[in-house]
């Protein structure tokens, strides 16, 4: 056994000695110091005692942020490769193919969508990217007509993942109907083209931005450790918590199931990927796993990172039944578990005949607003403060 | 009774006051202009299309257009005039005339050292503070010496009553065993300079809580008596110069320095002002030199007043016993009772708007109504709460509003809200239930019943 693992070490010594690439940062725990390139593969152990927001910021923004913007330009990268192919030949496999990156591309969101600040707020990204329900008159209008600015903002529910969507899927009722549209009329071909072509630069406008290897904005992004309401905890903690309570919460599942109106009349046609809807829940559950990521500063290939939950660990915060770093967690799974038991797809018919379960999931993902909201904004100290104020 | 009345209007010397009033009034010229220049005044009193007023004050509003700025400017002018002991009885009742009405429109700004200060001004109108060193001397050719006693011990009282209930407000378990809320406030703060690091100890937080407490119920004790008075004045720099450090309390640390000086000796305020010895010669050499004072300096009208006052200085920090509950969590009687600094409130409230035939609560965007600081401040505080959601019925009243799908005519929109509220380290609990229609319930001071208790 002991010669195993001594002949383990001496292998892995052997590796790592002709490894040019991997963490050079001097504070994290897998440090390789003869690395001369940095991979983005550092990590870092928390130490409640000694817990420092700047890790914490590197983290999310090397190991969280930068992959996901990098899965969703790769992703949306293929997806115009394919949908090109489709749109240039026109049969049921191109349309498979096209469909399913897509697919790729709009989970990837889930995971990117969280970060609407900065270059993404610049960019306007969410708005332009993901805007349902899509206008299905103005895509319409748009492609008979011919000419369109897709930068305009009354065109923003007319582009984007959910234009796709109702392009791919819901102009025909059947494959071979949608296929012999695209082969007798270029002009819709020519739309879906050119969504996508948007798409793609916007995304890739602001994953450049982040880049390390480009804008770096992760690299001013993880040194602003200030507590005010210009520096990085602020920006993201607002922007994760907001689009998950609007996007997510009500977004995905609150508006399609009636919470939100008067009438409490279920809206079927709100629902994320309506003309595909068999995907509307398989969405919501990424979306989670998108929060949970930045929650907890997990990389994409799950390594535990340090996050938001690390630094409640530091501080000790009590939650509602124990530590509030655990509470979190455990709604966070509380509220994704009920949405995978108890919903079904396609979602849309589900909020029509089982309103009262949609809402039952609702109300969990309204307690973890609260929990995020309130109880996680408290305790991490962030100092909003627009005057004096004596703390009554 | 007699020694008593004997010791309030014993002679004593005009300089001290003289000394504070100069301070004080330059203190609030200053915090006046650094209001205006941080464009507070635009943010805070002119753009809020909804101010949250007092109780039985609604009749204060905040003024239009130049308006706000004249009144700041007439404040700020009235306390450079106090400075300068220039008119000074006109230049006093101006001054807490003025501060006093643009603290009272909107209670989201209400801060105990703005309410310290009303009553400052309030106390100098009746204060002959420009006895000496003003410029009304010269003006008027007249000076005095001497003033009676009560005019400075009624000084010394208020701010002895800011500490001491100040302090006693912090024995109370959170403050003394949990070390709240310094602990939620100071624990993230560990890249403070030099100090920093220590906020991640416990002993630190618990000896800063501690200190705290002693301090605010022993300054008073301290600087009264001669023999502590020097330990108990640098003890009292230090702490003020240091929460003015730490926290966003602006110019409140350099008020409260100020009103200790009045503790020290005549022969100290003499000193300090032969410093100035050229003023000292124009403004106190003044002739004729009324020597000593003859009368007790107050008619019956002004005793009995003071006295009235002092006794509501006492008994409204008490107010909250009327009130049943936790009075950190209710909040009721909590303003004007010095309670600085004391607790950690985080509120999250989601107003709805809901018709009276639907079932279902559309929520209302409170960032439409209200500047963040005002949602921050309403969003644990159950009066404001209450205030906004009878503005949002008059709002609603009338209008027809769409929201997914449906569209009504509201003639009588009812407003609820839920309401989260995080106090110190402990989690979130609700306060106030969507089933509660807020706009029917009343405003007054009466115990808010529809409250959900902390203990429940």
């Amino acid at each position: 056994m002991r010669g195993y693992l001594i002949g383990l070490l001496a292998l892995s010594l052997i590796f790592s000695s002709c490894d040019r690439h991997g963490c050079t940062d001097e504070n994290a725990t897998n440090y390789n110091p003869k690395a001369k390139k940095d991979d983005g593969s550092c990590f870092y152990d928390a130490d409640p005692e000694s817990f420092d927001r700047g890790p914490m910021l590197n983290n999310l923004a090397y190991n969280v942020i930068v992959p996901a913007y990098h899965d969703l330009d790769s992703t949306v990268n293929t997806m115009k490769f394919d949908i090109q192919t489709f749109v240039n030949t026109p049969n049921q496999t191109n349309l498979d193919n096209a469909r399913n990156s897509w697919q790729n591309a709009l989970i990837a969101w889930q995971y990117a969508g969280y970060f609407e600040f900065g270059p993404a707020d610049a960019n306007f990204l969410r708005a332009q990217v993901n805007v349902y329900p899509v206008d299905t008159s103005q895509v319409n209008g748009n492609i008979s007509i011919g000419s369109y600015n897709l930068s305009s903002a009354s065109n923003y529910d007319a582009k984007g993942f959910q234009a796709i969507d109702y392009l791919l899927y819901g102009i025909e009722s059947n494959d071979n109907d949608i296929v012999s549209t695209y082969q007798n009329n270029s002009s819709i071909g020519v739309y879906l083209n050119d969504i996508t072509n948007d798409l793609s630069q916007l995304v890739s406008t602001v994953y450049q931005t982040w880049n390390p290897n480009s804008g770096n904005y992760a690299s001013s992004f993880a040194s602003n450790t200030a507590l005010d309401i210009g520096g990085s905890c602020n920006m993201i903690f607002n922007a994760f918590v907001m689009h998950f309570e609007a996007y997510v919460r009500s977004g995905k599942l609150g508006i399609p199931a009636g919470a939100l109106s008067f009438s409490q009349t279920p809206l079927p046609d709100r629902v994320e990927c309506y003309y595909h809807n068999e995907l509307s829940k398989v969405m919501l559950d990424h979306a989670f796993n998108g929060l949970s990521n930045i929650y907890n500063g997990t990389h994409k290939n799950n390594t535990d990172g340090i996050g938001f939950k690390e630094y409640l660990d530091y501080l000790q915060t009590q939650g509602p039944s124990g530590l509030l770093s655990n509470d979190i967690n455990t709604q966070i799974n509380l509220a994704q578990n009920d949405a995978a038991i108890k919903l079904n797809e396609p979602l849309s018919d589900f909020v029509m005949n089982n309103q009262a379960t949609a809402l039952e999931v609702w109300d969990e993902m309204q307690y973890l607003v609260v929990l995020l909201k309130n109880d996680l904004k408290s305790a991490i100290g962030l100092s909003i403060t627009y005057a004096d104020a004596d703390g009554d | 009774m007699g020694q008593l009345k004997h010791i309030l209007t014993q002679p004593i010397s005009s300089v001290p006051l003289a000394s504070y009033r100069i301070l004080f009034g330059l203190l609030m010229t200053i915090s006046g202009i650094r209001f205006w220049y941080n464009g507070w005044i635009e943010r805070f009193y002119i753009n809020p299309d909804y101010h949250f007023s007092y109780y039985g004050f609604e009749w204060v509003k905040a003024l239009d257009g130049k308006g706000m700025y004249i009144l700041f400017a007439v404040c700020i002018l009235s306390a450079l005039f106090i400075a300068l002991g220039l008119l000074y009885r006109i230049s006093t009742v101006t001054f807490f005339l003025s501060f006093t009405y643009i603290e009272l429109i909107d209670k989201t700004t209400y801060l105990n050292h703005y309410y310290f200060v009303s009553i400052v001004a309030f106390l100098l109108i009746f204060i002959p503070a420009n006895a000496a060193f003003s410029l009304d001397n010269l003006f008027f050719k007249k000076k005095r010496t001497h003033i009676p006693a009560w005019t400075k011990y009624a000084l010394l009282f208020q701010i002895s009553i800011v500490y001491f209930y100040a302090g006693i407000a912090k024995i109370n378990y959170d403050w003394l065993i949990e070390a709240e809320p310094l602990t939620t406030w100071l624990k993230p703060r560990y890249d403070t300079p030099i100090v920093g690091e220590l906020f991640r100890k416990d002993w630190m937080l618990y000896l800063l809580s501690w200190c705290g407490m002693l301090f605010d119920c022993l300054i008073p004790f301290l600087l009264l008596y001669k023999r502590t008075r020097l330990l108990g004045f640098t003890a009292l720099v230090f702490f003020h110069l240091f929460t003015g450090f730490l926290f966003p309390i602006g110019v409140f640390p350099y008020v409260m320095i100020c009103g200790s000086i009045l503790f020290f000796s005549d022969r100290f305020h003499f000193t300090l002002f032969s410093k100035f010895s050229r003023i000292k010669t124009k403004l106190y050499m003044v002739r004729p030199r009324i020597h000593g004072e003859t009368s007790n300096g107050a008619s019956p009208f002004i005793i009995g007043l003071l006295a009235f006052h002092f006794v509501l200085q006492l008994l409204i920090p008490w107010r909250y016993l009327l009130y049943p509950g936790d009075l950190f969590w209710t909040q009721e009687g909590y303003r004007f009772s010095w309670r600085v600094m004391l607790a950690e409130n985080q509120g999250s409230a989601q107003f709805y708007l809901k018709h009276p035939d639907h079932p279902g609560y559309v929520t209302i965007d409170k960032t439409k109504f209200l500047h963040p600081q005002q949602i921050k401040q309403m969003s644990f505080q159950p009066d404001m709460i209450l205030q906004f959601a009878h503005h949002l019925k008059e709002y609603y009243t009338g209008k027809t509003i769409t929201a997914y799908g449906d569209t009504l005519l509201f003639e009588n929109p009812q407003i609820c809200a839920d309401v989260y509220v995080k106090l110190n380290n402990t989690a979130s609990r609700k306060l106030i239930d969507k089933s509660t229609i807020l706009s029917n319930q009343a405003i007054n001071l009466a115990p808010k019943k529809w409250l959900i208790h902390y203990h429940d």
